[in-house]
C-alpha cells in the first residue's frame, strides 16, 4: 500500500478522526497534524488523549476518519506503524515473572530483533535510562519510579522513530524527572526521534516540548508551536529598576507609554515602535540603572485553561 | 554516569519476519512454564504410564502366536475382561492377531490416551494456563503487546502454543513413542503398511485432547485477573463433570457429555475405529464442537476488552 499523501516533515496526519464508545464521542472530528521534535499533549481528564493515542496506535479501531501516521495508513498499516513507534504507557504495565532486563528483552524480540542482539540492546537501553543492578531483579518488586524507567526503555529499546509517552514523569521524583526529561530532548534532538508526550504536568510540557496540542471534550482546541503560543497578543516587557523607578514611570508616561507597576516594583510597559529605546533613553537621563528587562510570556497555564474552556488565547501576564 | 553507558544509539539491524512474532510469546510461556519444579515433576510421572502400556504392546507382540488358547474361555470369562474390550476386536485377535493388528494397538493407545494421560492432561494444564492470560491481565500488560507488531490473533497462538507443546508431550509424543516400539517389537516392518491408520489416529486423537481443552483452559484465565481462579475454574469444570457423570451413571443413565473426561474419552473411541463403544457421540461432538469457538471468542473479546478503556 502506498504511503498516504501528506508534507514529507508531517509524521502524524489524522484527518476527521471520530471515536464513539457506544453513546459516548471520545473523539470527535479530530483533524491534526504533527511535525518532528517533541509534541505536547495536553488535555482534562477525559478530554480524549488516550483514546487518540489508541487510535494512533491501532489499540481501538476509529468510528469515522482517515489518516497516516509516518506515511502509513492508519487503518491498513499497523503493523508498520507499530514497527516504528514506540509507545510507554500511563498504567503500570509490566510482564509478571521476568526481570527488568528480561522484560526489555522480550519487548525488542516482540518488536523483531533477533534473541541476542535483543539482549545486547536491552543492557544498553538500560544503562542510558539509569537502571543499574536493579535490572536483575524481577519487576514485580520494583517501586514505581523504577517501572516508569523500565517502561521508558521497553519503549524505545527498539529504536522507533517516534515516541509515545503517555504520563512518562508520572511518579518520579524531582531528580529522576529532571534525568527522564533530559533523555526525552537527547532523543529528541541527538537522535533524531519525534516524541509525543501526554502529560497533565505543564512545566514539563514548558521544559521540552517544541509543540503543543491541546484536546478538550474530544476536540482539538489547539495546534500550535509553544514559542508561538507563549507570544502575547498584547506584547509586554517587564524591567526592575535599581533606584528609584517614580520618576521614570512619570517620564515614560509623558512619553506616551503605558506602564503599570506592581507591588514588587517591576515595571510592565506595553511594547511600542519605541521600545525599549525609549526606557533607555529615559533612564539614562534620570540616572536610573535597568537591572533586568524581560518580554512578557503567555503562561502555559493560562493558554491551556483558555483552551480548555473555549476562551479566546492570549491572555497576557 | 555509569561506564557502561554509550548514551543513546541508534539500531539498524534486520529484523526477524512478522510472522515469527508469536514464537517470542510462545516462548516466554514455555521457559516460564519449565521453570515450575511441579511441572517438571508432572511431566515425568505423566511418561511413566508409557511402560505399563509399552509392556501390554510388548506382550501383545511376544504372545501373539499363543492367543488361540483364549478361545477356551467361557462368555462369562470374556465378559470379565478389563477395559471393556468389544467384543468384535477380542475374537478378531483370537482368530487372527495379524489382521486384528491395527485394532489391538489402536484399542491398546486408545486406553493410554483416555485414561491415564488424560488424567494428566487435567492436571498439566490446570498448572500451567491460568496464568498465561490472568497475569497478563493483572498487570495490564496488553498495552505492552499490543503496542507493538502482534495482532491479537498472535497473541492467542503464542499462548495457546505454550499449551499446546506440554500437552503434546504427555499424549501426542508418547503415543508415537508406543506406536514406533510396537513396530520395532513386530516380526517385521512390513506391519507398518497394515498398521499406516494408527499414527492418524493417534494424531486425531490428540488434537482432540489439545485444542478444546487448550481453548477451554486459555478462557478460564482470560476470565480472570487472579491465576487462582482460573485454576479453580478448570478443574471444578473436570471434576463436577466426572462426579457429575458417575452419579448419572449409578442412577443407570449415563450421559458422556456432562463430563468433560467422558465426552472426550466418547469421540476418541469414534476416532480409534470403536464407534459401537460411544453411545453419546452425536451429543458430544456437538457440545465440543460449539464450546471451543466459543471459548476462542470469549477469550478475545476479553483480551480486547482492556483497549476499550
Amino acid at each position: 500500500m502506498e504511503p498516504v499523501n501528506a508534507p514529507d516533515d508531517v509524521l502524524v496526519d489524522l484527518r476527521g478522526i471520530t471515536k464513539d464508545y457506544r453513546a459516548f464521542r471520545a473523539l470527535d472530528d479530530v483533524t491534526l497534524r504533527m511535525r518532528g521534535g517533541v509534541t505536547g499533549l495536553l488535555g482534562p481528564n477525559g478530554a480524549g488523549k488516550s483514546t487518540l493515542i489508541k487510535v494512533m496506535l491501532g489499540l481501538v479501531r476509529c468510528t469515522a476518519g482517515e489518516g497516516s501516521f509516518l506515511g502509513h495508513d492508519i487503518r491498513h498499516e499497523m503493523r508498520k506503524i507499530r514497527a516504528r513507534v514506540g509507545y510507554m504507557p500511563e498504567d503500570d504495565s509490566f510482564i509478571f515473572g521476568l526481570s527488568g532486563v528480561e522484560m526489555v528483552r522480550f519487548a525488542a524480540r516482540l518488536s523483531g530483533l533477533p534473541s541476542v542482539e535483543a539482549l545486547r540492546r536491552s543492557h544498553e537501553i538500560l544503562d542510558f535510562c539509569g537502571v543499574e543492578q536493579e535490572r536483575y531483579r524481577n519487576v514485580e518488586t520494583y517501586s514505581t519510579g523504577m517501572r516508569q524507567k523500565l517502561k521508558f526503555a521497553q519503549s524505545i529499546v527498539h529504536d522507533p522513530d517516534l515516541l509515545i509517552l503517555d504520563e512518562p514523569t508520572s511518579g518520579l521524583d524531582p531528580e529522576e524527572r529532571q534525568a527522564l526529561l533530559r533523555r526525552v530532548r537527547t532523543l529528541s534532538e541527538r537522535a533524531g526521534k519525534a516524541v509525543v508526550i501526554s502529560t497533565h504536568i505543564l512545566p514539563d510540557v514548558q521544559q521540552v516540548c517544541d509543540d503543543v496540542v491541546i484536546i478538550a471534550k474530544g476536540k482539538v482546541c489547539v495546534v500550535e508551536s509553544l514559542r508561538v503560543l507563549s507570544r502575547p497578543v498584547h506584547p509586554k516587557i517587564h524591567a526592575r529598576v535599581h533606584g528609584d523607578w517614580h520618576d521614570l514611570v512619570e517620564r515614560l508616561r509623558d512619553h506616551g507609554e503605558e506602564v503599570e507597576v506592581d507591588d514588587q516594583g517591576v515595571l510592565t510597559i506595553s511594547e511600542s515602535d519605541r521600545m525599549p529605546q525609549a526606557l533607555w533613553e529615559c533612564a539614562a537621563s534620570l540616572g536610573v540603572s535597568i537591572r533586568s528587562l524581560t518580554p512578557s510570556q503567555n503562561s502555559l497555564e493560562s493558554i491551556f485553561l483558555d483552551a480548555v474552556r473555549g476562551g479566546e488565547l492570549g491572555a497576557d501576564s | 554516569m555509569p561506564i557502561h553507558n554509550l548514551g543513546y544509539r541508534g539500531w539498524d539491524g534486520k529484523r526477524t519476519p512478522d510472522r515469527t512474532r508469536w514464537w517470542v510469546l510462545a516462548d516466554s510461556g514455555l521457559k516460564a512454564a519449565w521453570k515450575s519444579r511441579w511441572v517438571r515433576r508432572l511431566l515425568f510421572a505423566a511418561w511413566l504410564p508409557v511402560l505399563f502400556w509399552g509392556l501390554l504392546i510388548f506382550l501383545y507382540e511376544q504372545r501373539v502366536q499363543e492367543f488361540q488358547r483364549f478361545q477356551q474361555l467361557s462368555p462369562s470369562q470374556i465378559d470379565n475382561l478389563p477395559w471393556d474390550i468389544p467384543r468384535d476386536l477380542f475374537y478378531a485377535v483370537l482368530n487372527d492377531p495379524e489382521a486384528a493388528r491395527p485394532e489391538a494397538w489402536s484399542f491398546l493407545i486408545m486406553n493410554f490416551i483416555r485414561t491415564t494421560q488424560a488424567v494428566g492432561l487435567m492436571v498439566l494444564v490446570g498448572l500451567i494456563a491460568p496464568p498465561l492470560i490472568a497475569r497478563d491481565m493483572r498487570s495490564r500488560a496488553f498495552l505492552l503487546y499490543f503496542a507493538r507488531p502482534i495482532t491479537r490473533f498472535e497473541y492467542m497462538f503464542g499462548k495457546s502454543f505454550t499449551v499446546w507443546a506440554f500437552i503434546t508431550m504427555i499424549t501426542l509424543v508418547p503415543s508415537m513413542m508406543l506406536y514406533v516400539e510396537a513396530v520395532l517389537l513386530s516380526n517385521s516392518f512390513d506391519v507398518v503398511r497394515n498398521t499406516w491408520v494408527v499414527p492418524l489416529r493417534i494424531v486425531g486423537a490428540s488434537l482432540l485432547m489439545i485444542v478444546p481443552t487448550t481453548a477451554v483452559a486459555l478462557c478460564a484465565s482470560a476470565m480472570t485477573r487472579e491465576s487462582r481462579f482460573a485454576s479453580f475454574a478448570w478443574f471444578s469444570f473436570w471434576i463436577l463433570g466426572f462426579v457429575s457423570y458417575e452419579i448419572l451413571f449409578q442412577l443407570g443413565h449415563p450421559r458422556s457429555i456432562v463430563s468433560p473426561f467422558h465426552s472426550l474419552a466418547e469421540i476418541q473411541r469414534w476416532i480409534f475405529g470403536f464407534s459401537e463403544l460411544a453411545h453419546d457421540l452425536t451429543a458430544c461432538v456437538t457440545f465440543w464442537t460449539l464450546v471451543t469457538p466459543l471459548a476462542w471468542w470469549v477469550t478475545y473479546r476479553k483480551i480486547s476488552a482492556p483497549m476499550n478503556v
